[in-house]
């Protein structure tokens, strides 16, 4: 599994893909968050908080993560490599795990840098320093959640074809489809119990919820039970796939 | 094949269900926030898990309105979810009650008639102000009865931010309280004292209804003390708590000890005391000046006796409210607000429950009180600001003190105590004395009680419209509105409240805002670091990354 990992953190920057998704995530944040006007912009939102990275994140996420899942699976088809990687002697399961740490990987490296922004709240607040180190905390925390998610669906969608555009586009839909798919079909009801049920079947209340500081077992356990369903799905694409 | 993995993937998909369904039963949840903000706080759940059928909550803030509110908006459904899940009777509604275009102005003069006083926005888009109406209120709805909760509170001079943090603070409370009023089977009962000259019920009806909510009101009129002392007693003793509010006649050693043996009996008391004769009416008729007399109400001895002594002095307070002054005549008149030194607007030091998050308290014509020492426990609830001093009696006090300013080397004795809460064991003042009328069943010293004396009788004195009496703490003069009310409110809940309704109020919750100033001299150097820097470090990693390649593959 860890030579699967290496090899695939090896090939993420080694081309320039992985450089322009990390590059293009900071670049598409800080230009919303600080620069743009509009719903993100955290000087005219006013409060010391970085709540708005976390709205803004998920939906930046639901284009990246399927640009760097996208050609795990479908490419390694597409050259044929990936029947060299069957038959050696490592299981499917070690398989699908290393490219999804892989993956999540570059996810938390493109992450990281965003900390800067905590430092730039704690600097221009009111009394310096005076942010809830816990609600940022939990955010981030939700945010791996979520990416690990968003992943898997990736690494699945890219079973799902050898061509890596069909993989991308698909993983997008699911992957919306998750975050915000549950929410918007919940508004066609009138009624809120059932709005409220639906909602909690999508992505996003879990994650808005423990994004404002509340870990709560049951959204780690959706979000976990979610992740691994998807590494199943790939798990069982693969070894229905023709050899 | 296709079959198999369909198969296979359904079996996946309902051991996935299952182990949520599973989770949600044995679920554990962890509030990191460092203010503990989204933990309700005992009384709040004792409260909410009282109700045994359906209660439906509407929140008036939903369709398009101000980022401001939408943090309100986020922060009660936040909350309200947490009341839900300790007790799944309580459901919540968004409810945008402008929704109907067409009738816009309609609705909004409904929804004031039943008392839901919108806020005011500014909104300022692209250069255009426009003014936009809020309603942030929610509707608690049980059984029959329908109790609102305000969402926004208002604070004295502060900006839409910072009202919205300050609401935010009291959520907890404002629907833990309205859970309890729906929730209140039996009323404590609380008795208007009469009979020494106490303020006209018309004065005191806004205060009165408003805690008929909470507690059952009656009036008991002392003068009967001569007549059949013990009955009045005996009729005292049937409520929990007596308001005295602003006497200006003495009392007779008899009516004091009728208070004296409720106060011993474990009755509460809350005092509004004025130890000085004088009006802003008095001077306005008396052309311009009229004269400050100490008043005798014969109870120095019983107050001294708790250890407390209000000394027949004004406070003269460079932290003032406004009184409205007329000059000219018919239709030239004009009305100018002037400072009104007598009249101190008192902040609240947020250091107990009771004077928690509450709006400035005005004061007119107050005394200052000494706070003595002994047995008892003296929580000083209110004090006059430090750029304060008192003025002895009698004097005389007119509007020319209006044309100088006053002089701020003279202000020199503030922080003088303007409400005082006695805790402690209550010992009778006439235990070891010649008793001035004969009691039965009298005690000399009591079971734990409190009481709540207060420098100022006009606190609890609401203003006049057209003879209907307007909020308490509303100054219809110069349109502002004080802390009256809530301060005399937590007071009662305070000396009234078993289950610590009033310690929800306690909690403070600090929503961290961004200084406007900082951003903007920093705004550019942030912008650029918060790109830039992420960017840079993208480049580096790769630099370094291609660096190592090269290494690797040239050895």
């Amino acid at each position: 599994m860890f030579a699967i990992f290496k090899r695939e953190v090896q090939s993420f920057f080694t081309s320039p893909i992985g450089y322009m998704i990390v590059g293009l995530f900071l670049l598409l944040n800080g230009l919303f968050l600080w620069v743009f006007k509009g719903d993100f912009n955290i000087f005219d939102y006013g409060f010391a908080d970085l709540g708005n990275l976390f709205l803004l994140a998920p939906w930046i996420f639901i284009f990246l993560v399927p640009a760097i899942t996208m050609k795990s699976f479908s490419e390694e088809r597409k050259v044929g490599t990936l029947e060299l990687l069957l038959i050696k002697p490592i299981s499917i399961w070690k398989l699908v795990l290393g490219k999804f740490w892989g993956a999540f990987l570059l996810c938390v490296i493109a992450v990281l840098p965003t900390i800067i922004y905590v430092f730039a709240i704690s600097n221009l607040g009111i009394t310096e320093g005076n942010f809830d180190l816990g609600v940022v905390l939990g955010s981030y925390f939700g945010l791996l959640f979520l990416i690990g998610a968003y992943t898997s669906i990736g690494l699945f969608s890219s079973t799902l074809s050898d061509n890596q555009i069909v993989s991308f586009i698909i993983g997008i839909l699911m992957c919306f489809l998750l975050f915000n798919g549950f929410d918007a079909m919940s508004s066609l009801f009138s009624d809120g119990e059932t709005q409220q049920f639906i909602q909690e079947i999508g992505a996003r209340s879990h994650f808005d919820s423990i994004a404002r500081g509340i870990v709560d077992t049951r959204d780690l356990m959706y979000f976990v039970s979610l992740t691994l369903f998807f590494l199943y799905l790939t798990f069982l694409r693969l070894k229905q796939l023709p050899r | 094949m296709m079959a198999k993995f369909l198969i296979s993937v359904l079996k996946a998909l309902v051991a996935v269900i299952i182990l949520n369904v599973i989770g949600s039963f044995v679920s554990a949840r962890f509030d990191l926030t460092e203010d503990n903000r989204f933990t309700l706080s005992k009384p709040a759940i004792e409260a909410a898990k009282k109700f045994d059928s359906p209660v439906v909550i509407d929140i008036l803030l939903d369709g398009t309105i101000p980022p401001e509110f939408s943090k309100l908006k986020i922060e009660t459904i936040q909350l309200l979810k947490s009341f839900a899940s300790k007790n799944k009777n309580i459901k919540y509604n968004l409810v945008n009650p402008l929704e109907d275009e067409t009738q816009t102005q309609e609705t909004i003069a409904n929804l004031q008639r039943i008392g839901l006083t919108p806020a005011n926005v500014t909104v300022e888009e692209n250069g255009k102000v426009s003014q936009e109406l809020v309603f942030p209120w929610a509707m608690v709805n049980y059984k029959n009865q329908t109790v609102k909760v305000a969402l926004l509170k208002n604070k004295l001079g502060s900006s839409t931010e910072e009202r919205v943090n300050n609401s935010v603070q009291q959520l907890e409370y404002a629907f833990a309280d309205a859970f309890t009023k729906l929730n209140i089977t039996e009323k404590k009962r609380v008795a208007v004292i009469k009979g020494n000259g106490e303020l006209d019920d018309i004065f005191l009806a806004d205060y009165l209804t408003t805690i008929q909510e909470y507690y059952d009101i009656g009036a008991i009129t002392l003068d009967s003390v001569i007549k059949n002392p013990q009955r009045v007693l005996e009729q005292l003793k049937g409520f929990d708590l007596a308001i005295i509010a602003k006497p200006t006649e003495a009392f007779s050693d008899g009516e004091k000890y009728v208070m004296d043996q409720f106060i011993v009996n474990g009755g509460k008391s809350i005092w509004l005391m004025d130890q000085v004769a004088m009006e802003v009416d008095s001077i306005f008729k008396g052309g311009g000046s009229a004269m400050a007399i100490p008043r005798d109400l014969n109870l120095n001895d019983f107050f001294f006796k708790y250890g407390v002594r209000i000394n027949p002095v004004l406070v003269n307070d460079l932290y003032f409210t406004q009184i409205v002054l007329a000059t000219g005549e018919g239709n030239d008149s004009q009305y100018n607000p002037v400072p009104w030194y007598y009249n101190p607007m008192v902040f609240s030091r947020n250091n107990h429950p009771i004077n928690t998050n509450i709006e400035a308290v005005r004061y007119q014509f107050a005394n200052a009180m000494d706070v003595l020492e002994n047995d008892y426990q003296k929580t000083v609830l209110l004090r006059s600001s430090p750029l304060s001093k008192t003025e002895g009696t009698p004097k005389q006090i007119g509007l020319n003190i209006l044309d100088a300013p006053p002089n701020k080397e003279t202000y020199n004795n503030g922080n003088q105590a303007l409400a005082v809460l006695i805790e402690g064991k209550f010992a009778s003042m006439f235990k070891n004395r010649v008793k001035p009328i004969q009691l039965e069943n009298t005690l000399e010293e009591g079971e734990a009680n409190k009481m709540i004396v207060i420098s100022d009788g006009d606190v609890i004195k609401n203003q006049l419209r057209n003879g209907r009496p307007l909020e308490l703490g509303y100054d219809k003069w110069t349109n502002s509105s004080y802390g009256n009310k809530e301060f005399l409110i937590n007071c009662i809940n305070y000396l009234l409240d078993d289950t610590g309704l009033i310690n929800i109020r306690n909690k403070k919750v600090s929503i961290p805002l961004l200084d406007v100033e900082k951003i903007v001299e920093q705004k550019a150097k942030w912008q650029l670091v918060n790109i830039g820097v992420p960017v840079l470090l993208t480049l580096v990693l790769g630099i370094f990354f291609g660096a190592y390649r090269k290494r690797k593959y040239a050895s």
